[in-house]
């Protein structure tokens, strides 16, 4: 995948994590695996833009 | 429950024996080496990150502020999902320029002799708390489980073990480019006990606390604000400046840096860690909020911290006990061993080495023993400071706290890293400003406020309440005040400031977007031993002598090469190769001072250009709109000039070869890149004294040389043009060179047929011409045996020997004519024109006509200089064309003249004269106007080809006074 891609889930990432997104979901206070489950998708995401790339 | 101390003792031992022996292992076994490269041993590697800050200290950090503690980890996620434009440029230009350590980077790309010292400073002072961290842990885990005050002798034990194993496989090589297999095998086997250790504590808790996911569940329930206790302080603000302080972390740490960048052997694995690295840390964390409830629900007495160790004594298993113990030990002496290495080489290379250099005005002697020496003992040094702080932080609590500080003395680097990536204006003036003031900031933001909180300095002063910035959580205050001043210094300075040539150099080097176009100058030294004898001045003969070895062999070039090209690559890579053992600042000012660039001369535009063309090649960058037709276009000149059928060879004013096309190659059996870069006298023999003689010649062309090469003789037409592109500046010469061998054999075979046939054009006049003297000799022969009187007799003698004489001089001459072959033109010999005429007009008598009178003038006293058969054939046919144009009893006019040093030949009939739309096709061959069978269309061509062999000219013209005219000019011979 293009370098587009990573930038695309680095956005992603940021918007998780860096946005008022986090200071919402921090006001719902929802079950306590969800930042774990976040993190895991974006991980995912990461591994999806990783894989075939071949780098000198 | 608790354990002996002595029982810890020995755990401890026998785990780093162990860890000990994976090392040996890994260094020693080529096999287990290769694990080394493996992409999950590197993400492992990583895992150094986590340290007993993470360990231990995560479930305080959760306990006082909810999951601001996930901040710490997901900011390296974020880290890491930037690989492509974050890491992976930072991972090219350490390899490519061999830095090795944060202090290199930067000195690298901010060429200052302040930058790698201030920065090297830094690291040390930011970072050495982060060192006591680790044995402060290890101290308190040991006092949980003996219920004892904190043991400093194990501590010092620790310390003092850790030293041993950093210095027995983190210094090994002389050079920290050396790669330490061992050593990243033994981290990741660290990582994963850790990893392990935590995942087991934290299961066993789940159904030994809870038994199971619905008794935690039904615990959450009965107590809600557990959860709601994570959240909260994540809505008090921090978040924010917490994942930036991370995302700094995780690559400018110095471990950190050390682990992704300098023990990096296969930068593909870069890749796997991308996404990797953060699932680890994800399996690292999920367990806190367990163990931190389990704790909770099991109401241990213990300090948060150490909550997995006080589960473990709950659960009474001395098994688990000593797990978690040995993984504490192992996030622990992972960070310890990685940071320590990492501040060795900077202190080697910044503090001690320009210390050395200033004092001994050179480097020291044995050069390696000393780096290596040095190395070790930095490393002592700093495991001794280490223990030190250990000492000072008895009275500091909070093993996050401590952790952070030195997160966010890396986080003043981000300014400074953006600008190497992203900024080729930025320059040093700019980083050092900015860098100052945020340490400036950092310092009096979060350093004086912890000092002053542990009384240690009471009156410390706290920029935030001087500053009245209580509104802000001190991470945030801490940040934009630091980071602020930095980046707003960074950019005034460097905007204010004039990069010099070395940063220009160096931010076309970081910055990825374009091609670097190093110095087109040429070293002054001449061959590879002036070289390293330069390079003996400072490192010594024997550090000298490997360095360039070394780089030769990086290379693949010979020791004996004198290329001009190859000694500059030569250079660069040496400077490389020492940027590596000493940093870039000391290789620089080495390798300038040592091998020096011809800066007073100047390079040709074609060589420059010639330099611009290979590092396009090897940049490979995609270009666009004007660039990238640009550079089709130059291609596509390029690809003309390598195939066209003639060998075409540029050369330098001073004689290096620039260009050698592929026909070039194909005729002398030479490879472009085996010429090219060459001085052109060290060019293979014959062609390298060929082309040095003809440059050096004042002939602008050579036809028909005559070559002798390993393939045979070829016969070579040669040209050469001055190339001025610039105004009355000469920037070198273009030679062509056409092998025209096949031609020239044509030529032969086809003037050994003309003359073929104008012998058989001969043939019934040298009947005639023979038969008669030999009736005269029989008639003579008849009346011999009659006549008695001896005066007779010797009469008839001598008539019948003159007409012998007369039969051999026809015999003679048709010999010499058929057998004769142009001979080199070293070989011409003078010929007298008078009577070459004669004998060409006897020849072409004898098949000619006996009407026509030939009129000659001023052939008396004039000699060509030439070979006599190859003459005698060109009037043979000039004067058969003439007979056989002139009416009857018509005169043809032979005249002559001597110009110079040439001389002037007319031949003149007077027949029609030559159609005007013959008149261009009179030397082609087999062009004829006589009927079929009549004429071959070879005479003319023949002596047209024939008076270009020497030098000469052929002019076919009709008279004024009607009639055709031919005026040949051919050099003098000698006494004209």
């Amino acid at each position: 995948m293009s370098q587009a891609a990573s930038v695309l889930v680095l956005l992603i990432g940021i918007l998780l994590f860096l946005s008022p997104v986090v200071l919402w979901v921090a006001a719902i206070a929802p079950a306590w695996w969800w930042p774990f489950a976040a993190w895991a998708v974006l991980v995912g995401l990461i591994a999806l833009t990783m894989l075939g790339r071949r780098d000198p | 429950m608790t354990l002996s101390l002595g029982l810890l003792y020995a755990v401890g031992v026998v785990y780093l024996a162990l860890l000990f022996g994976i090392a040996f292992a890994a260094e020693r076994s080529r096999a287990f080496g290769r694990l080394a490269g493996n992409g999950w041993v590197y993400t492992l590697s990583l895992g150094v990150y986590a340290t007993s800050w993470t360990f231990y200290g995560n479930l305080g950090f959760l306990e006082t502020h909810g999951y601001l503690y996930l901040t710490i980890y997901l900011g390296v996620t974020l880290a890491f999902a930037a690989t492509p434009f974050l890491l992976r440029p930072i991972l090219r230009l350490a390899r490519e320029h061999q830095l090795t350590s944060l202090a290199d980077l930067f000195a690298f790309r901010y060429r200052s002799r302040l930058t790698g010292p201030l920065v090297a400073l830094f690291m040390l002072t930011g970072v050495l708390p982060y060192i006591a961290l680790q044995i402060k842990a290890v101290a308190e885990s040991a006092a949980v489980l003996t219920a004892d005050t904190p043991p400093h002798l194990l501590a010092l034990t620790f310390t003092a073990t850790i030293a041993l194993f950093a210095i027995l496989f983190g210094a090994r090589h002389i050079s920290p480019r050396e790669k330490h297999s061992g050593l990243v095998v033994a981290i990741a086997f660290e990582s994963l006990v850790k990893l392990v250790a935590l995942l087991v504590i934290a299961g066993i808790a789940l159904f030994a606390v809870f038994g199971g996911l619905q008794g935690l569940d039904a615990w959450l329930e009965a107590h809600p604000e557990a959860v709601t206790a994570l959240y909260q302080p994540v809505l008090e603000g921090g978040w924010t400046s917490l994942m930036v302080l991370a995302f700094a972390a995780a690559f400018l740490l110095p471990r950190q840096f050390h682990m992704l960048f300098t023990e990096n052997i296969n930068p593909e694995t870069l890749n796997r860690a991308a996404w990797g690295f953060p699932l680890f840390l994800l399996l690292l964390n999920l367990p806190m909020p367990l163990l931190y409830w389990a704790g909770q629900a099991a109401e241990l007495t213990q300090q948060t911290n150490y909550y997995a160790l006080g589960l473990a004594s709950w659960l009474e298993s001395p098994t688990l006990a000593l797990l978690i113990f040995v993984g504490g030990l192992s996030a622990a002496s992972a960070m310890m061993i990685v940071t320590t290495l990492a501040l060795a080489n900077m202190g080697m290379n910044y503090l001690s080495l320009p210390a050395s250099l200033r004092e001994r005005q050179g480097l020291p002697a044995n050069l390696y023993r000393n780096l290596l020496w040095g190395r070790r003992i930095w490393i002592v040094l700093i495991i001794a400071l280490g223990y030190g702080f250990y000492g000072l932080l008895q009275v500091i609590e909070g093993l996050a706290q401590l952790g952070l500080i030195s997160f966010a003395a890396v986080a003043q680097f981000l300014p400074g890293l953006f600008g190497l990536l992203l900024w080729p204006r930025a320059t040093r003036i700019g980083f050092l400003l900015g860098l100052g003031a945020g340490i400036t900031g950092w310092f009096f933001s979060l350093v004086t406020p912890l000092l002053s909180n542990a009384g240690i300095w009471p009156q410390a002063p706290r920029l935030q309440e001087l500053v009245a910035g209580g509104g802000l959580d001190p991470w945030t205050f801490a940040l934009t005040v630091s980071l602020g001043a930095n980046a707003l210094l960074f950019i005034l300075g460097s905007l204010l400031s004039r990069p010099n040539e070395q940063e220009i150099e160096a931010g076309q080097a970081c910055c990825p977007r374009e091609p670097v176009y190093a110095s087109i100058d040429l070293p002054l030294a001449r061959d590879v031993p002036e070289m390293e004898a330069e390079l003996a001045a400072t490192l010594g003969n024997m550090p000298a002598r490997h360095e360039v070895q070394r780089a030769l062999d990086d290379l693949g070039l010979p020791r004996h090469t004198r290329s001009r090209r190859d000694l500059r690559r030569l250079r660069e890579r040496i400077e490389r190769n020492l940027s590596g053992l000493l940093g870039p600042v000391l290789a620089r000012m080495i390798v300038d001072q040592h091998l020096r660039l011809d800066a007073a001369g100047r390079s040709s535009l074609g060589e420059s250009l010639r330099r611009i063309e290979q590092q396009l090649e090897d940049a490979r960058l995609p270009l666009t709109g004007l660039a990238a037709e640009l550079d089709a276009l130059r291609r596509f000149h390029r690809q003309i000039l390598h195939e066209l059928p003639l060998g075409v060879c540029s050369l330098t004013p001073g004689g290096e070869i620039t260009g050698w096309n592929h026909a070039l190659t194909r005729l002398t059996g030479i490879p472009t890149d085996g010429a090219v870069g060459q001085l052109v006298e060290r060019v293979e023999r014959p062609w390298g004294g060929l082309l040095q003689a003809f440059l050096d010649s004042d002939d602008r062309q050579i036809y028909k040389l005559n070559l002798e090469t390993r393939h045979g003789p070829r016969r070579l037409n040669l040209h050469k043009s001055a190339l001025e592109v610039t105004a009355g500046r000469r920037e070198g010469y273009v030679i062509l060179i056409e092998d025209v061998t096949a031609r020239v054999q044509l030529e032969s075979e086809v003037a050994h047929s003309d003359r073929l046939a104008s012998i058989g054009r001969f043939a019934a006049g040298v009947a005639h011409e023979i038969g008669n003297p030999l009736a005269g000799i029989a008639s003579l022969a008849q009346t011999l045996p009659l006549e008695d009187d001896p005066g007779e007799i010797r009469d008839i003698a001598d008539d019948i020997i003159a007409q012998t004489r007369r039969i051999n001089a026809i015999v003679q001459s048709l010999i010499a004519f058929a057998h004769s072959d142009t001979p080199p033109r070293n070989r011409f010999e003078p010929v007298d024109l008078a009577d070459l005429i004669d004998e060409a007009i006897r020849l072409t008598r004898l098949a000619g006509r006996k009407d026509i009178r030939y009129e000659l003038d001023g052939l008396e006293g004039l000699t060509l200089l030439g070979a006599r058969p190859k003459l005698l054939q060109v009037f043979i046919n000039l004067l058969t064309n003439a007979e056989q144009a002139s009416p009857a009893d018509a005169s043809i006019g032979i005249g002559a003249q001597k110009t110079g040093a040439r001389v002037r030949i007319t031949i003149h009939d007077q027949g029609p004269g030559i159609a005007p739309s013959t008149l261009d096709r009179l030397f082609e061959p087999f062009f004829t106007t006589k009927p079929a069978g009549q004429g071959t269309g070879l005479g003319l061509p023949v002596a047209y080809s024939i008076v270009q062999d020497h030098g000469g000219s052929l002019v076919a013209m009709n008279a004024p006074e009607g009639g055709a005219q031919f005026i040949l000019t051919l050099p003098t011979g000698r006494n004209a």
